[in-house]
């Protein structure tokens, strides 16, 4: 018998809502669910492939030990559980609770929680995310000492009632299709909004732009402050809001003519006319909302290229307007139960300050991870650093940082050297491989989950569809469980995943299922626009108001006023370098088939795409004898005696000083390989996790770096 | 004239796959075939200026099928209201239709060893639901409907682009 279960999608961060056809207990068939209000019956291939991912023959579906001589043995949950409390212990025992750390990045936000309930009990300030110092940090803190409160991720943009739309170093095509990528299709084409999208590389999203600004990676803070220049000099700014929401204009205007259209065409490539067009555009046609991701923060000049991008919205008055970029809408599900964002925030903060701030990366970038750290976690590569020098000894991991961090064999290493290492995953991923303890995770097909990590206004909730596989289990019943065998208390009345989503829906006064009962999946809220009017000001500056001048940036030895820096290495800074690399190198594009290291045992998906693939330009490939398909190794200067392998593929859609390599490719077919040969073709290989870095947060060059191409003989 | 069409409005399409893998879902398809297929030109030079058009191909269900013509066993015909299906039963996969079909609509499934071709989702159709790929597009370039009501949107929508009214 077919049953169809309406749920929420949890395969990227996206919370599309979903249709899911079960047929004798399996799952058959996923599509868009057409009544949800976010992605309206849009899906992407990733939500629509987990039918594949859950009844894979390669899915984790017990425990496993690592044997000493290598093989992997099956073992009990019962048992699992034991070794890992007891080798815990063990480590709390002999070197205290700061041996031990837990390791997070992508996928669903809940098991954080969870885990840094444990964490802290034990008092381990060690709480790592291996994307802590370029994913959401540097826009969440750059918009928060500007306007107080995070507005230009995903969640911020108004897409569907902007008049403009301006994608900067990102593309929501690929990574939120179904959520936000759509929105700007449907602003787009039904309501005949302008786009403007600034990438190095024309994409998808660049094909349908109005504008396109092709910009040198890595130089968009000066792109940024020429667009600025533009817009204050031609007088389009918003007058109005300037005068009466702002702080710092003047300076500001004085700092901006330190970029003139001509001299910024000239640092970032950009014709001086795309600029005056792109800034008249974007200043002009209100209200326009504005995205920057990845693109502008994986640099050494992150903080101030999203502070450059974020004073557009600032001195167009886009702010908080139906359309333009929204000022984040109270939790309806109250503070204190938004678990992404402040729980890890409140756990931390039970923890004593002189732990606390023994934290890695406090020292040695006290703005960014400790003042100004709205979540309490480290800087992931010195904390791994530590690892060699008998600092963390255990690891609970739950995504793949041998992929996902740069100098992914550094990272291997490190995690050879610790004692014990768990890790809990669906698959046999690289970084699963170096682990003493497998533990199976349960998808989110198999799991009770609250969402509101995406949405403007609404809270969502979606029971479980399908009892989990086998043996495969909720990573938050694992981490209960933990606690509880490591004879810990909680810091609140919580013992089981049916109380947690209970408790998060408290406000709302319904349990999980009434919710659901009730509502359905998603309860929508009437959204609010120009709450600062209401507050009479921007709660979350030091001035109430929006901080085109940052005093607080100024007081702790940062620039007030965004500048622009030269990339440690390219053209200008290293020209010498250049003539033995020489190409721009941006590491890691994302594409739709793959959220991050997954997806590429799903055979829908790696049809679309079997190899790992690298953006040349004809003229250059040409000059290197590189034709369409010919496998090219790519080496750095910065690590130099490594090189990855990929596919060329020559499109005209990239400058010819500059190529784009896949981010996350490893190979879980090559199972003669116990690493499933992730060093291979892996971009993190070649990308170095050391500095340069950004002041602020410690990022390294990731976009914008250099590196040469040869092609593969034989 | 066939009694329903599915449209692409090109110049929407993103070529994010998403109706491939609709349609894989809806008939339980294998790696290999793709009755609904996006194709890739470009990014190529047009007046100064990059271009890419993403073209979703698949089966036009066309008056006068080549296809149909090509078919040794007679396994493709055409339905009373012009949905040109398969008769797996008949169908040997010698893929002479494929080499029939203007643009390669009909795939070969390997693992039957015959042929798969969009029939617009006619058991859909028949219950009054939208053909799978249409449901799912997330930039909503398919359109699907009695060919009359779709020519007349089509029309609409490429008149309002081409006299930039909005």
């Amino acid at each position: 018998m077919a049953e169809v279960k309406r749920s929420i999608c949890m395969g990227c961060h996206c919370e599309c809502g979903v249709l899911v056809t079960v047929e004798n207990g399996k799952v058959t068939k996923i599509i868009g669910d057409p009544d949800h209000p976010q992605n309206e019956g849009a899906i992407c291939v990733r939500g629509m492939s987990y039918p594949q991912l859950l009844y894979h023959p390669d899915r984790l579906r017990y425990p496993m030990e690592r044997q000493p001589n290598g093989e992997w043995k099956r073992i009990s949950w019962d048992e699992a559980m034991d070794r890992i409390a007891n080798k815990f212990k063990e480590l709390i025992e002999k070197y205290g609770p700061e041996s031990l750390a837990f390791v997070f990045c992508d996928g669903d936000r809940d098991n954080i929680v969870f885990n840094v309930d444990w964490l802290t009990a034990i008092q381990s300030p060690h709480l790592l995310g291996t994307d802590a110092q370029y994913c959401i940090r540097p826009n969440w803190i750059a918009d928060g000492l500007t306007f107080g409160q995070a507005l230009t991720w995903e969640k911020g943009p108004d897409y569907r009632n902007s008049k403009c739309i301006l994608i900067w170093g990102g593309n929501p095509l690929e990574t939120h299709l179904g959520s936000k990528g759509q929105e700007i299709l449907q602003a787009k084409y039904n309501k005949g909004a302008k786009l403007i999208v600034v990438d190095p590389r024309f994409t998808n999203l660049a094909s349908k732009a109005d504008i396109w600004l092709q910009v040198r990676p890595a130089t968009d803070a000066a792109l940024a402050l020429g667009m600025l220049n533009v817009i204050i000099n031609e007088e389009l700014y918003d007058k109005e809001f300037v005068a009466e929401w702002t702080v710092g204009f003047d300076k500001l205007r004085e700092r901006v003519q330190e970029y003139p259209p001509d001299k910024v065409a000239e640092i970032t490539w950009v014709p001086e006319e795309k600029i005056k067009e792109a800034a008249r555009m974007y200043a002009t046609n209100k209200p326009a909302s504005v995205h920057h991701r990845m693109g502008v923060t994986m640099n050494t000049n992150a903080l101030q290229t999203c502070r450059a991008v974020d004073l557009l919205i600032a001195v167009t008055g886009n702010l908080d307007i139906p359309g333009g970029n929204l000022l984040p809408f109270p939790s309806p599900t109250g503070k204190v139960r938004s678990a992404y964002v402040e729980f890890p925030k409140l756990y931390a903060e039970r923890l004593p300050k002189e732990v606390k701030q023994r934290r890695y990366g406090v020292k040695e970038f006290p703005f960014g991870y400790d003042k100004a750290n709205p979540w309490n976690d480290s800087h992931p590569v010195l904390a791994f650093d530590s690892i060699p020098e008998g600092g963390i000894r255990g690891m609970f991991i739950v995504n793949d940082p041998v992929m996902g961090m740069q100098g992914s064999k550094q990272t291997a290493k490190d995690l050879e050297h610790l004692e014990f290492l768990v890790v809990m995953d669906f698959w046999m991923t690289p970084t699963a491989s170096f682990a003493n303890i497998v533990l199976p995770a349960a998808t989110w097909l198999e799991r009770d989950l609250v969402h509101e990590l995406h949405y403007p206004s609404y809270v969502g909730v979606a029971p479980k569809v399908i009892d989990p596989v086998p043996e495969c289990r909720d990573e938050r019943e694992v981490s209960i469980e933990l606690r509880k065998r490591l004879g810990l208390k909680s810091a609140y009345p919580i013992n089981s995943v049916k109380e947690w989503n209970d408790f998060r829906l408290e406000r709302l006064g319904v349990t999980f299922d009434e919710f659901y009962q009730k509502y359905g999946t998603v309860l929508k809220f009437q959204l609010e626009y120009q709450k600062y009017k209401k507050f009479r000001k921007f709660p979350g500056t030091p001035s109430g108001k929006v901080e085109l001048y940052s005093k607080t940036l100024e007081e702790n030895g940062f620039d007030p006023l965004p500048h622009y820096e030269e990339p440690p290495v390219g053209p200008i800074s290293t020209p010498d370098l250049m003539q033995e690399y020489p190409f721009i190198f941006i590491s890691g594009s994302r594409k739709v088939l793959y959220f991050h290291g997954y997806g590429r045992q799903l055979p829908w998906l790696r049809e679309l795409q079997p190899d790992p693939e690298v953006e040349i330009n004809p003229e250059a490939a040409e000059a290197l004898g590189i034709k369409d398909g010919d496998w090219v190794w790519i080496e750095t200067p910065q690590a130099k005696g490594e090189r990855v392998k990929f596919k060329a593929r020559l499109t005209w859609g990239i400058h010819p000083k500059v190529i784009n390599a896949d981010s996350h490719w490893w190979f879980p077919e090559r199972k003669d390989d116990p690493h499933r040969a992730c060093f291979e073709s892996n971009v993190n290989v070649v990308v170095p996790r050391y500095p340069p870095y950004d002041p602020v947060f410690g990022c390294p060059i990731i976009r914008g770096a250099i590196c040469k191409v040869t092609k593969v003989e034989g | 004239m066939a009694k329903y069409k599915l449209q692409a409005d090109v110049k929407k399409c993103i070529g994010c796959h998403s109706c491939e893998i609709a349609c894989k879902q809806e008939f339980h398809l294998p790696v290999g075939p793709m009755p609904i297929r996006v194709v890739k030109i470009g990014p190529r030079m047009i007046n100064g200026g990059l271009r890419t058009d993403y073209v979703p191909v698949f089966c036009k269900h066309c008056e006068d099928a080549p296809c149909i013509r090509a078919c040794p066993e007679h396994a493709l015909y055409k339905r009373p209201d012009g949905i040109v299906m398969v008769n797996k039963e008949k169908c040997i996969g010698c893929q002479l239709c494929i080499d029939a079909c203007p643009i390669n609509a009909p795939q070969f499934n390997p693992e039957l060893g015959k042929i798969e071709l969009c029939n617009l989702c006619a058991h859909r159709i028949e219950k009054g639901e939208k053909p799978l790929c249409v449901l799912v597009c997330p930039a909503r370039c398919l359109y699907f409907g009695e060919t009359t009501e779709v020519n007349k949107k089509m029309q609409e929508i490429k008149v309002k682009d081409v006299f930039n009214f909005k």
